[in-house]
């Protein structure tokens, strides 16, 4: 009778237990993550399109965006992450993120993407993999990355997710359309169009300063050059001595990268990152 | 008592003797006969003479008393009245007046007393342009101006033209000129890393004698120093002896602004010209600026000389704008109005066009 009543209680005591392990391990600190990341199955009937184990997203929000994100996926075939994780335990955000990818975000026609954004490194990396990197390509990876790095950094993490996913939407729905991915320096560059109508209107103003001025050609003589009997001009000392040198240096400027970006990474991943 | 202005009269016919630009000689424009501009000129000689003997005994009389009660002191001062040779009136004109012409017959007249001792001029550039290449001219300078209004010349018409003898001083002057310059030699080369500016500075001292021949002020206070400078400049080959039969049918002053008030004007001319001639000698270097100078002149010639300039007044939305060119050069100075919508339109259209070929620029540089 003991012996069915400790079996009984250890029974009830496990299974407990499992109940309570499994209802914590997605909000366990990062450094259980990867190990329970593995534990989620890839293919399901509803798999997991977002990862918040920090807790940085309302549950109504998580259940907007998953349902987003299952729209678009539809949409197109493919697959779309988001996760966002504490820290990566010293591992190389690009790696993580690839490893990440392949192992939860892979499994449809048309390949998968991820935004991974680790908040210790205050760090984000979109990854794509093979597939996916002929339909978004990783300069439009940077171009998503502008609409919600801003919000990453105000603290709006809803706001960067549907961002990241309009993003995503758009340069998949480019691709389909066009045949080609969505290149954003076709597009309007508005840093390069901002400079030009800047440029273009001190030109014109200088411009007009010009046609203003040369409505009138009365001015003062300040100079008798005309006058001067050039025959009788005699230099009769000319003496230059050194005085000192003056060295500046400018440290040359970085050509534009994104920090830790896979563009051509190992087994064609590719993507975009960066810091907020 | 004889006449206090003389009239300058073809003494073949007894017309209104003009002089004709270009020329030496003095054509009567009635009868086609010329004369030689020192012929006429010790022709007239004594009846000057008496005309400004009868001026003498005229102010002598000249009294504010006498002036009327409308005039002040100082006005009845400045003003003078002389009797036209031709058909008697009384001209009035300010005291600097040299010639002007009747304006009731329009007779060339001059007057004598103004042009005594000190005030007579040394030298004279015959007027070159006629009243109609002035206009002309005038026309000319309209062109290529993108500002100005449509109805501008439309509208336009030449209010009043009216040549002028205007009185310069000019400088004759040898300098001696000692300038300090900071001069720079700039190397620019690349690192791995930096981009490296090396400036070296060199202290250059320079020295040197240049003359500087006539450079012309004008001595008229009526006449905008800016628009007597901006003529500029005379063409000296064809300065001749002043003579008063040029100023036959011209208007002309005599200065009201001393050489010695115009020195200060003249000097800085000087002294920016030489600097400038002692920096050009500072070669080799990427950078040059006057550190300090000293500009020491030598007491020079100053010569009194009368310069022809014609003066052109138009007028548009009721505003007088006055044009000036120069009598011997034919160059044409002055201020046009300009239209603001103009002024918008045109650097608009520009910047629509500048926009994408800078945005271009920038895609393909970056």
């Amino acid at each position: 009778m003991m012996k069915k009543f400790f079996a009984f209680v250890t029974l009830i005591f496990c299974l407990n237990f499992t109940v309570a392990f499994a209802a914590n391990e997605n909000y366990d600190d990062y450094g259980d993550y990867v190990d329970d990341v593995q534990k989620v199955p890839i293919a399901v009937e509803n798999p997991v399109s977002i990862v918040d184990t920090l807790r940085l997203l309302q549950p109504n929000e998580v259940s907007a965006l998953t349902k987003k994100i299952q729209q678009v996926e539809q949409k197109h075939q493919v697959r779309i992450g988001i996760e966002f994780l504490k820290n990566t335990h010293g591992q190389n955000i690009v790696d993580t993120a690839n490893s990440l990818l392949d192992r939860n975000f892979l499994g449809e026609p048309n390949g998968g993407i991820l935004l991974l954004v680790v908040m210790d490194s205050r760090k984000w990396r979109i990854a794509t993999d093979a597939v996916m990197r002929n339909r978004i390509s990783d300069l439009a990876t940077e171009e998503i990355a502008t609409s919600f790095v801003d919000k990453l950094t105000n603290g709006d993490y809803y706001g960067a997710c549907n961002s990241y996913i309009d993003g995503v939407d758009k340069c998949l729905t480019y691709y389909e359309t066009n045949g080609t991915p969505y290149d954003p320096s076709q597009g309007i560059d508005s840093s390069a169009l901002i400079v030009s109508i800047i440029t273009a209107i001190i030109l014109s103003a200088i411009f007009r300063t010009m046609l203003i001025s040369s409505m009138s050609n009365v001015q003062q003589a300040t100079t008798a050059g005309e006058y001067l009997n050039r025959d009788s001009v005699k230099i009769t000392d000319k003496n230059d001595t050194y005085l000192f040198t003056n060295v500046s240096r400018r440290r040359k400027s970085k050509s534009r990268g994104s920090s830790g970006s896979g563009r051509g990474g190992g087994g064609g991943h590719g993507g975009s990152g960066g810091s907020f | 008592m004889a006449d206090t202005s003389v009239s300058y009269k073809c003494p073949n016919c007894g017309a209104p003797l003009t002089f004709i630009p270009g020329k030496q000689t003095i054509t009567c424009e009635y009868c086609g006969t010329e004369f030689e501009a020192a012929a006429i000129d010790e022709m007239f000689q004594a009846k000057r003479e008496l005309a400004a003997r009868a001026q003498e005994a005229r102010e002598a009389k000249w009294d504010t008393e006498n002036a009327g009660a409308e005039w002040t002191d100082d006005e009845a001062a400045a003003l003078k009245a002389f009797t036209c040779s031709s058909c008697g009136a009384e001209i009035v004109c300010d005291e600097n007046t040299m010639a002007t012409e009747c304006v009731y017959c329009g007779n060339p007249t001059m007057i004598p007393k103004r042009f005594d001792g000190a005030l007579k001029p040394d030298l004279i550039i015959p007027f070159k342009k006629t009243k109609e290449d002035a206009v002309a001219a005038l026309k000319k300078f309209y062109e290529g101006r993108w500002l100005l209004p449509s109805n501008f010349t439309a509208n336009n018409r030449v209010e009043a033209i009216q040549p002028m003898y205007v009185p310069f001083w000019l400088f004759d002057s040898t300098v001696d000129a000692q300038a300090e310059f900071k001069a720079a030699i700039i190397r620019i080369y690349d690192t791995a890393n930096e981009t490296v500016t090396e400036r070296r500075v060199y202290n250059c001292q320079r020295a040197g004698k240049m003359q500087f021949m006539k450079i012309p002020a004008d001595g008229s206070k009526k006449m905008n120093d800016d628009f007597m400078d901006s003529i500029e400049p005379f063409n000296y080959n064809e300065l001749v002896e002043f003579n008063t039969a040029y100023l036959t049918g011209y208007l002309a002053d005599k200065y009201d602004v001393s050489a010695e008030e115009c020195t200060e004007r003249v000097n800085k001319r000087m002294e920016n010209s030489a600097i400038a001639v002692l920096k050009s000698s500072v070669d080799g270097y990427d950078e040059c600026e006057v550190e300090d100078y000293a500009v020491v002149k030598d007491i020079g010639k100053v010569l009194y000389a009368m310069v022809p300039v014609w003066i052109l007044t138009t007028r548009y939305n009721d505003k007088p704008y006055t044009f000036m060119m120069n009598g011997q050069t034919g160059k044409v100075v002055g201020s046009l109005p300009y239209s603001f919508g103009k002024s918008l339109l045109y650097p608009a259209v520009l910047t629509l066009v500048l926009i994408p070929i800078i945005y271009f620029l920038i895609l393909a540089l970056s």
